[in-house]
This record gives structure tokens, sequence and C-alpha cells, in this order.
């Protein structure tokens, strides 16, 4: 009996811990949740009453819809390219950043200042930079040493165009969750490895990288989440007069931006939701496997 | 007492965040007490504040009070769109052109054909024609122009003279100016369906028939001003994508350009060098000796759920008298956001230099808005997509106009 | 070994140590061009934003962008305090950010702990609920939650901005990736010593999260000072605007005072550089944990 009376007792306190995140949770996350994934079903104009149709809307999608699928293929590029990179970057910059160096706090704020520079601001910049021909840096810069100008923002590059300049602009984020998960490793242990006459790069291998492993889980789920969903710089760098998003021939279209257009634009919530539990699908899987097997890696 | 203090706090913390929440479940949102209008301007703070002012004017005459907020564009139709679920609309709003339609169709905007006909008359009689067919829709008119917006041809008078007067002269001074490595931008929907429908409309054509029954972008028409919209991008060197226009006109790479009448304001901020050195033109004749340009524009209407509609509406008819789009007119000259007013009557008195004048009237008397018809605004993106087939991909006009003229005809049916 | 031999062996120690130390010189130097190069990379927009907002209105919108000022002004500024009554929405700005991010701290550090360290039925489902809550892209959840706020009736009120957000996922989740870090040895330390749970919480858990909990407060603050389309729905009256709903109307349709739109964006990065910069102290390695494990 006193067993069991212990364990009750460590679960009620357990539930008092996740009591007020959850009660908050449910009411403004899972409802909302669960009141779209109805609409999924249905044919909904917001503003009259929405019309159950079954799958019609996933089949649709997934059979009628060539336009998800590109907004799909566009979306697994982008986040094939931002991910890694923005995560290998950003390590680097965090590792750089956490020796023994002057100027930390400095650096830090640098790196992190993209982050909240306005979003106007850092859209002119870069439009600037792609700009074709002779108005813009980049190309400036690639003739000058005798390379043939890039159409930076044109069908085939915009897309490549956005993933810069969205690692550019991650990178203190993600930075800054690094540089505290680095604060959490025991110096002792690199103590122990320089007397062992290990390496720099032994002891990054050997040691940041393995107790650096929940931080780089959190990373890795937040980025492909985050990346998966992607809008803002979709929208700043190919935003047209006439409320186009996505670009010209749907080059730069991302999933998200996809569904901006049908639930927002064109009133089409139902296909929308039903857009949006697609994507949950994909992020959910991958999330999955990525835990399995990062979690299988911190348990050695 | 050890075990249960710390649990305790959490849970008083949490009765507290309750307690604190409760006594808003009676209503947090008050009316004020009298009458006044609430209305929605999508555009900038500083038009808002101006009409504002134009309503304690109006509040003299009237007893009714007029405030007027800001909504900025990007975000205007989520906007609008939870405010009429949450049933806590204003009673005026401004939007684009076409989502009158849009948000009328649905029930949330009052029909003012069936509701004020004889008032309604009035402004539309006095508005320029192409703008007041795209606010009708079927036998219903949701809203009226607010301002306009129109397209007009741009030109160094230094370096070219005499702006072009139709296609040919167009094309022939482009290819004078391609030798030179010089060409013409087409800003404002360049590679999208607004640039194409004035070549369209110039060349005789149209996307509908009368009847908006069947999409005509298969006729012949059609193919013409295609043939020549896309030819400007694949011969004679417009770039395919955005450039900086008022550099590149200062500079003298393009001396030639189409865009919306705000270009005026913007060039003499930015490049006030050549002041003096442009002037603006209708757009070139096309075969049929038609110069219709685009217009566009911002429209208000009074919401369904709104208490005061007649006041409202009232107020709608007080910004479409001349004197008072006068008076904005006036009040928005030196700012960024540029106004110009949609009743032609207001255009008489329009203290405006007569060489921006002339041209802007005789554009917007020719000129005509996109078709008002359930389901454009998604049609658009077929048609964009045939223009973007062509120029980049090389795709045949023909076909490539065939694909999206059914596209078209399929939404007609819906 | 003879004397000579140790002798030899120390030298050739003293060597190889030297040649370390020269290594870790040259390392710190790359090091250094690369974080003085990187950093440039990084704020040339924000440099051409603060410069931009001290222009006179001949000198905006230069192509290519410029980062010179002839005539340098603070016009925008002035126009731009007469044309919002920014001291009104600083203050509702500062309120619900502030509420929000106390409130974060507390609740996800709370609730990250118990999914972290706690063995309770249902823990892995609801974490995974909790996680995957994050997969749906929240346009979809905006009219809901709208309706929901709507019926208590918190529109266009601090309730309706601020409860919402007191907690979230990404919280608890980047709560619980760090509070794992932690030893369980020091937990167990604690039980013996007979502390209570929320005394661990207290005591020992958040000394040793401190860098995660700033980081936390730095992504919060940021997150809810700029949060745009959620005020933008449910506030109504103007007097309840938040920074970023008064700055968005600074642009016209397709005309915009550029060095104006820059001084309200100056003044809104303003508070969230400070915070950044005041949370950095708390970036310090783990005192407690050094030490610990060896």
């Amino acid at each position: 009996m006193k067993p069991f009376a212990k364990e009750f007792n460590r679960q009620k306190w357990s539930y008092a811990f996740i009591g007020p995140s959850f009660i908050l949770f449910t009411v403004f996350l899972i409802i909302p949740v669960f009141a779209s994934l109805y609409w999924s079903f249905t044919q909904y104009n917001i503003l009259q009453p929405p019309k159950f149709v079954g799958f019609q809307n996933y089949i649709n999608i997934i059979f009628h819809d060539p336009r998800f699928w590109k907004a799909m293929i566009n979306t697994a590029i982008y986040v094939a390219c931002t991910v890694p990179a923005s995560i290998a970057i950003s390590l680097f910059i965090a590792v750089a950043i956490d020796q023994n160096i002057r100027f930390k706090n400095w650096f830090k704020t640098f790196f992190f200042i993209p982050s909240i520079t306005s979003i106007i601001a850092v859209s002119v910049i870069w439009k600037w930079l792609y700009a074709s021909g002779k108005y813009g840096l980049f190309n400036h810069a690639l003739s000058s040493v005798g390379i043939s100008p890039v159409n930076w923002l044109g069908v085939d590059w915009t897309l490549p165009s956005i993933i810069i300049m969205s690692v550019w602009g991650g990178l203190g984020y993600n930075m800054i969750l690094f540089i505290a998960g680095l604060q959490g490793i025991p110096q002792v242990f690199y103590e122990a490895a320089e007397v062992d006459g290990a390496s720099e790069w032994e002891k990054f291998r050997n040691i940041t990288l393995p107790l650096l492993a929940p931080t780089m889980l959190f990373v890795t789920i937040m980025s492909i989440i985050s990346a998966f969903q992607v809008f803002d710089a979709v929208y700043v760098m190919t935003y047209s007069s006439e409320g186009a998003v996505g670009g010209a021939l749907d080059c730069a279209l991302t999933i998200v931006a996809y569904l901006y257009d049908t639930g927002f634009q064109r009133f089409m919530m139902g296909y929308a939701s039903a857009l949006a539990y697609l994507i949950f699908l994909v992020l959910f899987v991958v999330t999955i496997v990525n835990m399995k097997l990062v979690e299988k890696k911190i348990e050695y | 007492m050890r075990g249960i203090k710390p649990v305790s706090i959490v849970w008083c913390l949490f009765l507290f965040f309750l307690v604190l929440i409760l006594p808003c479940f009676s209503g947090c949102v008050k009316k004020p007490a009298g009458k006044e209008i609430l209305m929605w301007l999508v555009g900038s703070e500083k038009q808002a504040q101006k009409i504002t002012e134009l309503g304690r004017d109006y509040y003299k005459e009237t007893g009714v009070k007029v405030r007027c907020e800001a909504i900025s564009w990007g975000e205007a139709h989520s906007k609008y769109l939870t405010s009429v679920v949450g049933e806590v609309t204003p009673d005026i709003g401004t939007m684009g052109l076409t989502w009158g339609t849009e948000f009328g169709n649905l029930g949330a905007m009052v029909d003012l054909q069936k509701d004020f006909p004889a008032d309604l008359k009035d402004i539309e009689d006095s508005i320029f024609p192409g703008l007041s067919a795209s606010t009708k829709f079927k036998d219903s008119v949701y809203a009226v122009p607010f301002d306009v917006s129109e397209y007009i041809m741009y030109y160094r008078t230094d370096m070219i003279g005499k702006p072009p007067k139709d296609w040919k002269e167009l094309t022939s001074l482009l290819a004078e100016l391609n030798r030179n490595g010089k060409s013409m931008i087409i800003d404002w929907g360049g590679l999208g369906w607004i640039g194409y429908s004035q070549f369209l409309w110039q060349a005789g054509g149209d996307f509908y028939n009368k009847e908006r029954a069947a999409a005509t972008l298969d006729t012949a028409a059609a193919e013409t001003g295609m043939e020549f919209f896309t030819d400007l991008y694949k011969r004679y060197g417009v770039p395919k994508e955005e450039k900086p226009v008022e550099q590149g006109f200062k500079m003298g790479d393009y001396p030639i350009f189409i865009s919306g009448n705000w270009k005026i304001k913007s060039l003499a901020d930015v490049a006030p060098e050549i002041n003096g050195k442009w002037g603006i033109s209708q757009l070139p004749a096309g075969p049929t000796g038609k110069r219709t340009g685009f217009i566009g524009g911002r429209v208000m209407g009074v919401f369904s759920q709104s208490k005061l509609k007649n006041e409202s509406w009232g107020f709608i008819k007080y910004l479409s008298r001349p004197d008072i789009q006068l008076k904005l007119y006036e009040a928005t000259l030196e700012s960024h956001d540029t106004y110009l007013p949609p009743n032609m009557k207001t255009w008489d008195i329009l203290p405006m230099d007569a060489t921006l004048k002339e041209p802007l009237k005789a554009q917007a008397m020719d000129s005509k808005g996109p078709p008002s018809l359930l389901g454009w605004d998604e049609s658009t993106r077929y048609i964009d997509t045939a223009i973007q087939l062509i120029v980049l991909k090389g795709k045949d006009v023909k076909a490539a106009l065939a694909v999206a003229n059914d596209e078209l005809n399929r939404r007609l049916k819906k | 070994m003879d004397i000579n031999g140790i002798k030899e062996l120390d030298r050739r120690d003293a060597v190889r140590a030297s040649s370390k130390k020269q290594q870790q010189r040259t390392v710190k130097i790359l090091v250094y061009i690369f974080l003085i190069a990187g950093s440039c990379i990084m704020i040339v927009p924000f440099v051409w934003m603060v410069v931009t907002s001290f222009k006179p209105l001949d000198e905006i919108n230069t192509y290519p962008p410029s980062f010179f000022i002839r005539k340098p002004t603070i016009a925008a500024y002035r126009e731009l305090f007469s044309i919002i009554p920014m001291g009104r929405y600083f203050l509702n700005s500062l309120f619900a950010t502030t509420v929000i991010t106390a409130a974060n701290i507390f609740f996800c550090s709370l609730a990250g702990y118990a999914f972290a360290k706690h063995r309770f039925f249902g823990r892995d489902k609801l974490f995974l609920l909790l996680v995957g809550s994050m997969m749906i892209p929240w346009q979809v959840n905006l009219i809901p939650s709208f309706v929901i706020v709507k019926k208590f009736g918190w529109l266009n009120s601090f309730y309706g901005l601020i409860i919402p957000a007191m907690s979230g996922a990404f919280g608890i989740f980047l709560m619980r990736q760090f509070i794992m870090n932690i030893p369980d040895d020091l937990i167990d330390a604690a039980k013996i010593d007979g502390c209570t749970e929320f005394t661990i919480y207290r005591r020992v858990i958040l000394p040793l999260i401190q860098p995660a909990l700033a980081s936390l407060a730095i992504f919060t603050f940021m997150a809810q000072w700029n949060n745009f389309v959620w005020p933008l729905v449910i506030i109504y009256s103007s007097k309840m605007r938040t920074i970023p709903l008064a700055l968005s109307v600074l642009n016209g349709q397709f005309g915009t005072n550029f060095a104006m739109v820059m001084a309200g964006a100056v003044v809104a990065t303003a508070p969230v550089l400070v915070v950044f910069i005041a949370f950095q102290k708390y970036f310090i390695k783990g005192i407690a944990l050094t030490g610990l494990k060896a």
C-alpha cells in the first residue's frame, strides 16, 4: 500500500507541474486543432456554415492538385537545404564564441541581430543584393571577377536565393540555443581530455557533440518544423502587387504560402485545413524518426 | 506542512489567474454612447487621420460622429474575415476593388443597389465608367470607389522627345533603344494579368464575353494582344523580373516605363535630378485605336452587421462629394500615399499641373477594371501562368491561351 | 630510465606544449577573423535600418541603398511620434510582453521539469501531443482560437492578448531538453535531504538551467513583442493597439515614407535588443555542474 501511495503522491506533483500549461494548451490549442481537423472534411468559406464532404479535400489535394505537389517539392528542397546548413554553421559559430575569447557578448549580439531586424529592412537589402544586371551587388561582384551574372530572382534562382537569405537570418537563433547548451557541459570533461592529449577536433567529436545531443534534438526538430512552415521569407521576396505569393510559375511556392493563399485569399478554409493536416502528417513522421534516432544515441 | 505548501503555491497562482479571468466573462467590448460610425481604411494612418478630421465637419452637418482607423494592406483580408466571423465588423470598410464582390456575395456587405438605389445612381454616374463597371456584380453593388489608381506611361522627354502613340511607334522606339542597350520596364503587374489586360483591351478583346457566360481568351484579339505583350519581353528586352524602376529611369537605361500613377510622387522624391525631364502620357493605341488602360483602387461599402447603415451610407456619399474629395486630395498631396479622386467632377476643380492632369484624366476615362465576377481572383492565376509559360518557357501563345481559357470557363460554371 | 632519459622526455613535452600553444594561437586568430567577418555580414541590414531612420526626405529611397547620411535629421522620429501615440502603445506592448514572458519562464520550466525527470502516467503521450501541436500551421487555428477568445469575452482586452500565450509547446520542449541534461544524482541527493518536489525545482533545477531560461526569455519576449497577427485580429480599439499594429499602418498601399517606417522599426527593436543584452549575463557555465560526475 505504501509504495502505491508514494507513487500516487509523486504523480500528483507531476500533474500539478504540467497542469497550468495543459489547461491553456487544451483550451487555446487542442480545441482549435480539432475544429480545423473537422473543417478539413468540409467545404467551408468561413462566412457560411461548413458543408461536410468527407475525404474529398484530401483526395483533391493528393490526386488533382499539381500546385500542392509543386509546393511540396519546393518545401522539401527548402527544408533539406536550410536545416543542415543552418545547424552546421550556427553550431560552428556557437563553439567559436564559446572559446576563451574577448568581446563574446558583442559577437553574440551581432550574430543575433538579423533575428530582430525589421523584415522590411532585411528584404530591401537582400533585394538589392540580388537585383539583376548591374543593379545588384552580388552580380556586380560576380562580373568583376569574370563570372556571368546570375538571375537571382528569376524562375530558376528564386528558391535558392530565399534559402540563402533564410540561412543567414536564422543563424543567431540556433546559435543562442547551442550556446545555452554548451554552458551545460561540465568543464571537467574537457580538462580530462586535455590531460589525455586530445586535439580540439577530438574534444569536439567526443565530448561536445554527444553531450549536446538533447539541444541538438531540440534544434533539429524545431528547425525542421519551422522550415517546413516557412512563409515570411517567401512572402517578402515574392509578394506581388496583385496579391499572389510564390513567384512566377510558382517557382518559390511553399506549402504554407499555398495554405495562406487558399485559406485567406480564396476563402477555402476546408481545403486549407486539409493541407495543414497533410503538413502535420509529414512532420509527425519526420519528428518521430528523429527522436527515435537521437534518443537511442543519448542512451548509451 | 512541508509537503503541502509548494503544491498549493502552484494551485493558488492558478486560482489567482482564474479569478483574474472571471470578471471578463461578462464581455469587454463596450460600444460608445451616441451615434458613431467606425470606418476601417486599408492604407496609412495618415490618411485615416485625415478622414477622421473630415468626419468632424460631417459631425457638424449631421450629428453623426466618425472614427476612421487604418489597417494594413497585407493583412486586411484576414482582418475583415475574422471581424465578420467575430461579429465585430466596422460600419464602413474600404478594401481592394474585387473584395467588395467577394464579401458581398457571402452576405457580409449591404447591397447598395437594393437599399439605396437612387443615391447609388448619382454616385455611379459621377465616377469613371471603367471603375463603376467593376463594382457591379450581377444586379448588386456592394461598394463604391474610394479612390483611383491607374496605369500610365512615363518617358524621359530629354531622351525620347515624343511618346509613342501606338504599338507600331512603341516597337520601333524599343528597337532603337535596344540598339543602345536600353529598354522599357513594365512595372506593377508585369508578367501578370494586369499587364496583359491593357494590351488585350487595346487589341479589341476582353477576358469574357458581354454576358459573362464564356471566356474569350481563345479569340484572335486575345491572341494579338498576348503576342504583342509577350514579344515585348521576348524580343524587346523588357526585364522579366523586378527592377528598381526609378533608378533605371534616372540612369537612362530604361527611359520609358509603364506603371501606376503613384510613381509620379515617388519619382519626384527619389530622382529629383531629372525633375522636368520626364513626362507622362496615355498608353499607346492598339490596332483598334483604343488606348485602354487598367484602372483600380479602393472601394468602400457598408457591412451588414452595422447598426448604423443609413448613417454609414451617408458618410460614404459625403466622401464621394467633389469638395470633400478635393480636401482629401490636398491633405495627402505631400504624403507618400497618393490619393486620386474617383469622381469625374472633382477632376474639374483639381489643382494639378495640366501636364499631369490631362493624361491622367484622359487615361482614366479610357480605362477598365478587373471583371466583376466571382472567383476572378482565382482565375487570374491561370492567365499569369499562361503569360509566364510563354515568356519564360517559350510556350506557344495559342496553346497557352487555350489552356487558360478552359480554366476560366471551368471556374465560370462553378 | 636514467636521468638523461627523463630530461629528454621533459624537453619533448615542453616542445609539444609550446607547439600546441602555437597551434591554439593560430586557431584563436582564425576564430577572431571568422567572427568579425561574420558579424559584419550580419549587421548590414540593421545598420541600414538605423541609418535610414535618420535620413532627410531627399536622401531616402536612393538606389543602391546608401549607408551614409549627408544631413542627418530626426524629422522621421518627430513625424512618427506625432502620428502615433507611441507612449500608450509602448506601454501596452511592454505590459503584455513582460507578463507573457514571466509566465512562460515559470510554467514552461515547471512543465519541462515534470516531462524531463518525472515518471507519470501518460507522460510520453502527452509530450508527443505537445510537440505534435507545433506541426500544425498556426494559420488554420487562427479562426477557432479567435472564436474561443471571443466566447470568453476577451476580444480587445489584455486577457485576450496575454492568457492564450502564457505557456507554449516550444518553451516546454526547450526546458525539457535542457533539464534532461541535469544528472539524476543531483535530484536524488536533494530528495535524500528531504526536499519536496517544488524545492527541488526551485533550488536545484532553476539555478542549473539559467542559460536555457535566458534563451527562453529572449525568444518569448522577441516573439511576443513582434507578434502581429494575433493582436491584429483580436484588438479593435486604437487604445489597445500594440507596437507592431501601430507600425503596420505606416505603409501606404504603394508609397511609403521609408525614413519613418525605419524609425518605427528602430523604436520597436530597441526593447528587444535591451532584453537580449540584459539576459546575456545568464549565459554562464552552470557552476554546480563543474566538478560533478568526473
